[in-house]
C-alpha cells in the first residue's frame, strides 16, 4: 500500500466572531492548496463524536487552528484526547504579519479578511509541509 | 414564555449543507429574528463551556440547525445537559425548496443566496412558533 502522507486540520470554525469565518476560510484554502495531503476535520463533527472525524484526527498528525481567546479548537482537541502536532493562533499571525481586520464582516470576507485567511493558511502550510517531508524521509 | 431562542448550527465544514446552515443562522439571527429575539450559539465555544454559550442553551429554547443525520448539534447540547427544542434539517429544507444540496458550494454562500434565505426563513418560522 502506498504511504498516504496526510495531515488532519482542525479549525475552530465557530460562528460568533469574525475570526471564526477567517479560520474556516483558511481551512478551505489548505484543502485547495494540498488536496491530496490535507484532511479537514470539522469542530462540529468532533463535538458530535462522529467516528470518522475522530478516526481522522487520531490517525494523522493534527494541526489545530484557534480563532479567538478561549482557543476552542485546542479545547476540543484536549477534550478528545488528541495531541496536536502544531497549533496556530490567528492573533499570532495577525501580529507577526501586521495585518488588519478593520471593516471586515463575519458573514463574508472581503479583501482584508481574505488576506488574513491566506496568511493563516500559509503559516499552517509551513507546518504541514514540514510534517509531510519528515514523514516522507522517514518512510520511503 | 421565552423571549429568545438559541440558534445552534452544527458547524460542520465538509458538506454544503453545513455552510448553508451557518450562513442561514447569520441571516436569521441578525435580520429575520434580530438579536433581541435570538442568540447565536457557537459549537466549539459550547464544547469549551464558554459562559455565554452555556447560558444560551440553559436559558433559551434551542433550535439545532443540522446538516446531516449525525445531528452533531443535538449531541453537543445533550452532552452539556440540555435538550434541543426543535431541529431544522438543512438538507430537507433545501430539497423541499427545490435545491439539490450536493450542487451548492461548500466554501461560502452569500446570505442573499436563495438557498440560504430558504433555510433562514424556516429557522425563523420555527423560532416564531416557539416564541409565540
Amino acid at each position: 500500500m502506498e504511504p498516504e502522507f496526510k495531515v488532519a486540520v482542525l479549525g475552530c470554525s465557530g460562528i460568533g466572531r469574525l475570526v471564526s469565518t477567517i479560520v474556516r476560510q483558511a481551512a478551505y484554502m489548505l484543502k485547495q492548496d494540498r488536496p491530496d495531503n490535507v484532511v479537514l476535520v470539522s469542530s462540529g463533527s468532533l463535538t458530535g463524536d462522529v467516528p470518522e472525524a475522530l478516526e481522522a484526527a487520531r490517525k494523522y498528525p493534527l494541526i489545530v487552528i484557534d480563532g479567538c481567546r478561549p482557543k476552542c479548537a485546542s479545547a476540543i482537541a484536549k477534550g478528545k484526547g488528541l495531541e496536536p502536532a502544531g497549533v496556530i493562533w490567528v492573533a499570532d499571525v495577525i501580529a507577526k504579519r501586521k495585518l488588519s481586520l478593520a471593516g471586515e464582516n463575519r458573514k463574508g470576507l472581503d479583501e482584508k479578511g481574505m488576506a488574513v485567511a491566506r496568511a493563516v493558511a500559509d503559516e499552517a502550510l509551513e507546518r504541514i509541509d514540514l510534517i509531510i517531508a519528515e514523514d516522507m524521509v522517514s518512510t520511503l | 414564555m421565552s423571549k429568545k431562542v438559541c440558534l445552534q448550527p452544527c458547524l460542520g465544514i465538509n458538506r454544503p449543507a453545513s455552510t448553508v446552515g451557518r450562513q442561514a443562522c447569520y441571516l436569521a439571527h441578525e435580520f429575520l429574528l434580530t438579536p433581541e429575539r435570538s442568540d447565536l450559539g457557537c459549537a466549539p465555544a459550547l464544547y469549551a463551556e464558554v459562559e455565554e454559550d452555556m447560558l444560551f442553551i440553559q436559558n433559551d429554547p434551542v433550535i439545532a440547525v443540522e446538516s446531516c443525520e449525525k445531528r452533531c448539534a443535538n449531541h453537543l447540547v445533550n452532552e452539556k445537559g440540555e435538550q434541543v427544542a426543535v431541529s431544522v434539517m438543512v438538507e430537507d429544507v433545501l430539497r423541499a425548496n427545490g435545491f439539490d444540496p450536493d450542487t451548492l458550494p461548500t466554501e461560502h454562500l452569500d446570505i442573499e443566496h436563495p438557498a440560504v434565505k430558504a433555510v433562514a426563513e424556516e429557522i425563523a418560522r420555527v423560532a416564531n412558533e416557539l416564541l409565540a
